[in-house]
Formats: C-alpha cells, sequence, structure tokens
C-alpha cells in the first residue's frame, strides 16, 4: 500500500499527523509530507484512517 | 439501515458501515439542498472567496453503493417499533423502518434572543456562509459576537479582506472556553495584531436599529456602529425531531461509551449531536469538531454491527485545529479551565507557543500554535497521560 500527500490540497490541519505519526508530519512550510510512501502493513490502518479524517481529501492510498 | 443526517458524521458512518462488511440497503438522508461538504471551510476560504460550495464538496467514495434522500427531513423517532418518519422534499413525513439507525444530526447556531434585524448573521450552513458572504462585498463595519472558535474566524477572514472588524468577547481572553484564559491571551494577541478590535470582558446587552442593524452595545455601555453583526456564541444540537420518542433528556443525544443510544434499540449516535458518556466520567460531554465526527462515526458503525458488546469510544486523543490569519492553532486532547498550563516554548514574536494541560499531574491536552513539529509527540504525551513534570523539555522532548 502507497500513500500519497496532494500538498497543494493540504491545509495543515494536521488530522493525519494525530491518527498516523510514524507516518506523516508537517513540514516548515505548513503542508504534510508521508515519511513511507510505502507503508509498513502494521500501520496500513492508521494510515487509512488518516484518509477518512483528512478534511480536504488530501490524501489518497494506492494500492498495490 | 438508516443513517440520518448527511454532513461528515453521517457519510462517514455510511463509509465505515460499508468498510466493515455490512451489505444489506443504507440509507443515507440529510435536510440541505445538497450532498455533503467540508463546514470547517465556511468561516475560511468559502467566506474570504468566491468559492462554490461543489468546491468545498466532501471527498467521498462513488461507490458508496447507499441510497442518499437529500431535502429530506426526519420529524420523529419510534422508538419501540424502530421506525424514523421522514418529510422528503416537503411531502407529508413517511415512516421507515430501521434495524438499525444512526443519529448524525449535527447542531445549528444558537442566536442571540432579539428580533430579527438584517445584517445579523450566523454561521452554520453554505446559506448562511453566502448571505454572509454578499454582504461583506459592501466593504461593512464588522461586529463579531463571541469569540469563540467560528467567531475568531470570521472575525481573521473579514479582517484579510481589509474590513474594520470588532469582537465582543464575554470572558476575558479570545477562545477561553476551549482552550482556557492563558493560551487564549496568545489567541487575543493575535487578533489584535492584526488590526481587529478585541472587546474582552465585554457582554452585549442591546443590538440597536430599526429593520437594520445599526450598532451593538456592550455592557460596557460602549457603542459600537456595525453594518454587519456575525453571532457566534456557540451551538444546539440538533434534537427537535427527537421530541416524544422517549430518550432520555440531554443536551443531545444521549450516547453510552460505545456510542450506542441510551433508551435505543439498535441506534447509535455520531459527531456534535451527541452527548457522549465515557466510561469515566459523570457528565456527558459534545465534543463539536471535525475529527471526533470521523472517529465517532467509524466507532458508531462498529457498535451498530457488533451490539452491546462493542468496545468504547477512545476520547482521549481528539484534534482540532483552526486557522486565524496566517496562523495555525492545534489543539489535542480536553483542555479545560481549570488545568495547570505551562508554556514549553511561547515566542510572541514569531507567535509560536506551545502549552501542555496537567490535571492532577497527568498530561491532559496540548496547544500548539504555529508548532505543527509538536503534533507527534503532543499526541503521544497527552494519549499516554504522560506525569508532570515532562523533563528535558524543548528540542529532546519532540518527535
Ligand atoms: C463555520 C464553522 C467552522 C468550523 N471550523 C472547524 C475547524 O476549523 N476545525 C474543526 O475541527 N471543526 C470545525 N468546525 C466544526 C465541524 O464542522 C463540525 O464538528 C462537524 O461539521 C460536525 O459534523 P456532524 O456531521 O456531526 O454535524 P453537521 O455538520 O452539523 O451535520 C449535520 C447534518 O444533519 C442535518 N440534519 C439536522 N437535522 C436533521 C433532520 N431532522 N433530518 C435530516 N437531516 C438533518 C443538518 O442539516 C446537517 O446537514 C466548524 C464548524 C463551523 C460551522
Ligand atoms: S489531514 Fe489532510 S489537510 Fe490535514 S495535514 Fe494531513 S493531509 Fe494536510
Amino acid at each position: 500500500m502507497k500513500v500519497v500527500v496532494d500538498r497543494s490540497a493540504c491545509q495543515g490541519t494536521g488530522l493525519c499527523v494525530a491518527v498516523a505519526a510514524e507516518v506523516f508530519e508537517i513540514e516548515d512550510d505548513g503542508a504534510a509530507i508521508a515519511h513511507h510512501e510505502l507503508v509498513p502493513a502494521e500501520w496500513a490502518q492508521s494510515v487509512r484512517e488518516a484518509v477518512s479524517a483528512c478534511p480536504v481529501g488530501a490524501l489518497r492510498i494506492v494500492e498495490d | 439501515m438508516l443513517v440520518v443526517g448527511a454532513s461528515i458524521a453521517g457519510v462517514r458512518a455510511v463509509q465505515a458501515l460499508r468498510r466493515q462488511g455490512y451489505e444489506g440497503t443504507l440509507r443515507l438522508v440529510g435536510d440541505e439542498d445538497v450532498p455533503a461538504y467540508r463546514r470547517p471551510e465556511l468561516s475560511k476560504r468559502f467566506l474570504a472567496g468566491d468559492l462554490s460550495v461543489d468546491q468545498i464538496a466532501l471527498a467521498t467514495p462513488a461507490d458508496l453503493d447507499c441510497d442518499v434522500l437529500l431535502n429530506a427531513r426526519a420529524t420523529r423517532l419510534e422508538v419501540a417499533d424502530q421506525r424514523v418518519w421522514i418529510g422528503d422534499a416537503g411531502a407529508d413525513p413517511r415512516p421507515y423502518r430501521f434495524d438499525g439507525l444512526v443519529i448524525a444530526t449535527g447542531a445549528h447556531a444558537r442566536r442571540l434572543r432579539v428580533p430579527p434585524m438584517a445584517g445579523v448573521h450566523v454561521l452554520r450552513t453554505h446559506q448562511d456562509a453566502e448571505l454572509l458572504r454578499a454582504e461583506l462585498a459592501t466593504s461593512p463595519r464588522v461586529v463579531v459576537v463571541g469569540g469563540g472558535l467560528i467567531g475568531c474566524e470570521v472575525a481573521a477572514t473579514c479582517r484579510s479582506l481589509g474590513l474594520a472588524v470588532t469582537i465582543v468577547e464575554p470572558t476575558g481572553a479570545l477562545m477561553s472556553g476551549a482552550i482556557g484564559r492563558e493560551v487564549g491571551a496568545r489567541i487575543t494577541e493575535l487578533q489584535s495584531g492584526h488590526g481587529v478590535d478585541v472587546c474582552v470582558n465585554c457582554g452585549v446587552t442591546e443590538l440597536r436599529g430599526g429593520n437594520r442593524v445599526e450598532s451593538v452595545v456592550t455592557s460596557g455601555g460602549r457603542e459600537i456602529a456595525a453594518d454587519v453583526v456575525v453571532v457566534g456564541i456557540g451551538s444546539e444540537p440538533n434534537t427537535s425531531w427527537l421530541a416524544g420518542s422517549g430518550l432520555p433528556p440531554a443536551t443531545g443525544v444521549l450516547c453510552a461509551p460505545n456510542l450506542a443510544v441510551v433508551g435505543a434499540r439498535r441506534a447509535v449516535g455520531a459527531g456534535d449531536v451527541v452527548a457522549w458518556k465515557s466510561s469515566g466520567s459523570a457528565r456527558p460531554v459534545r465534543m463539536e469538531h471535525w475529527e471526533n465526527a470521523v472517529r465517532q462515526a467509524e466507532t458508531a458503525a462498529h457498535t451498530l454491527l457488533l451490539g452491546e458488546s462493542a468496545p468504547g469510544f477512545d476520547g482521549t486523543g481528539g484534534l482540532f485545529w483552526s486557522h486565524q490569519f496566517d496562523a495555525t492553532l492545534h489543539v489535542l486532547g480536553d483542555p479545560r479551565a481549570a488545568d495547570e498550563v505551562r508554556f514549553l516554548e511561547d515566542d510572541p514574536g514569531r507567535q509560536r507557543a506551545v502549552a501542555c494541560y496537567a490535571r492532577d499531574g497527568r498530561v491532559m491536552a496540548f496547544a500548539l500554535l504555529n508548532s505543527a513539529d509538536w503534533l507527534g509527540s503532543a499526541g503521544r504525551l497527552v494519549r499516554q497521560r504522560a506525569a508532570m513534570p515532562l523533563h528535558g523539555t524543548g528540542e529532546p522532548l519532540r518527535r
């Protein structure tokens, strides 16, 4: 599973970091990045939660 | 299964029911005229610009596999018969039987108890925002009544548009209800620093004017000229349709720790409408933010599918955010007025603050002003209920 952040859509709300701090972080420009584009299986569930929580739909999962 | 309320909590509940394996029929009923949209944008970019409602539509998968009824209002719940009466597009209400019900009817804006007057607004729906936005185009003097999250965001948006803005707030600091006085003082500074006239310790005693509002009179006797007044004094849960259902009286729909509705079979609640009784606390709480609606929807769906034995909702790690001017505020956990507040970082020059809220020697919440780099570690400390004092504050604590 891969996760992609649309950084131009991201509003820096921090919800993804709150649910999956291992994977997401907010950079100095105020937008989120994913540390692991390829998400380790143990974090897959929290990444799905982050996708569902993101208020602007800036996160997308690409299943492989 | 029937989901009443077609905003974030309702839509996420539908998605969660499907994801968790429910294969039967699903109906989502909402009384607004458009599909779900991102309500937090109403005080931010939607108010500032010329976005249309479609541009703030909630991203939802195309294959929800759900029958959606818009312009349709639930008017009555019959607990014993497991029926909800629904009036579809103005037609007479008809009963719908359910095997499972999600109550996600959210809240509406509280209004001042004054006779209706042109120029006086609240902000909850896209129509509210469109009406307000249309008036902002005429360069009015804006007075915001109530310095909570929505009031502060409206003030920031209006000020950024170049308008003269005053906030009238009864407590000693902006947003003090949500984040306490100490951190609220930082928001007060932020707003004043951008030229908003912030009037704290100031109640509203009167709105003056004829057909249209002309001024706001404060408890201190000040009369503030106003072309537009925005009232942001909190919300009330949308429970009028539940009158007569026999559900226990509460401010909101009283729900058990796992979000099962108290006093009804096969019903759960999610989002702003819920008065949640956690297993630990004596009093039910209403949590009114986006992330709470999303997570409650997930738990509520689970409870509906699993039944009474479903595990409780985890209310410890909540988060809300706010954008005001170029600043971002993140609040994690549950700050209370009586908490001891410690600033781990405080840099007024850069409008940066990291505040930790402790109760009985344990970390209960964090407020981060322009400090998103703290989100990860603050979230961890709140979930762990870490013991105070935190040793080695600053750099080593982060990440
Ligand atoms: C201006 C504004 C700014 C905000 N900013 C932020 C922010 O920055 N950060 C944050 O975390 N949160 C913010 N919020 C809060 C957040 O938007 C809410 O917590 C969230 O919308 C709650 O979702 P909900 O689905 O529970 O309720 P709602 O969004 O209120 O939706 C309930 C839906 O049910 C419908 N309904 C009501 N009664 C009936 C009925 N009888 N029959 C059918 N349908 C019915 C309503 O019309 C509505 O569509 C903001 C809210 C507002 C108004
Ligand atoms: S939840 Fe969405 S908007 Fe918020 S920081 Fe993450 S990607 Fe950005």
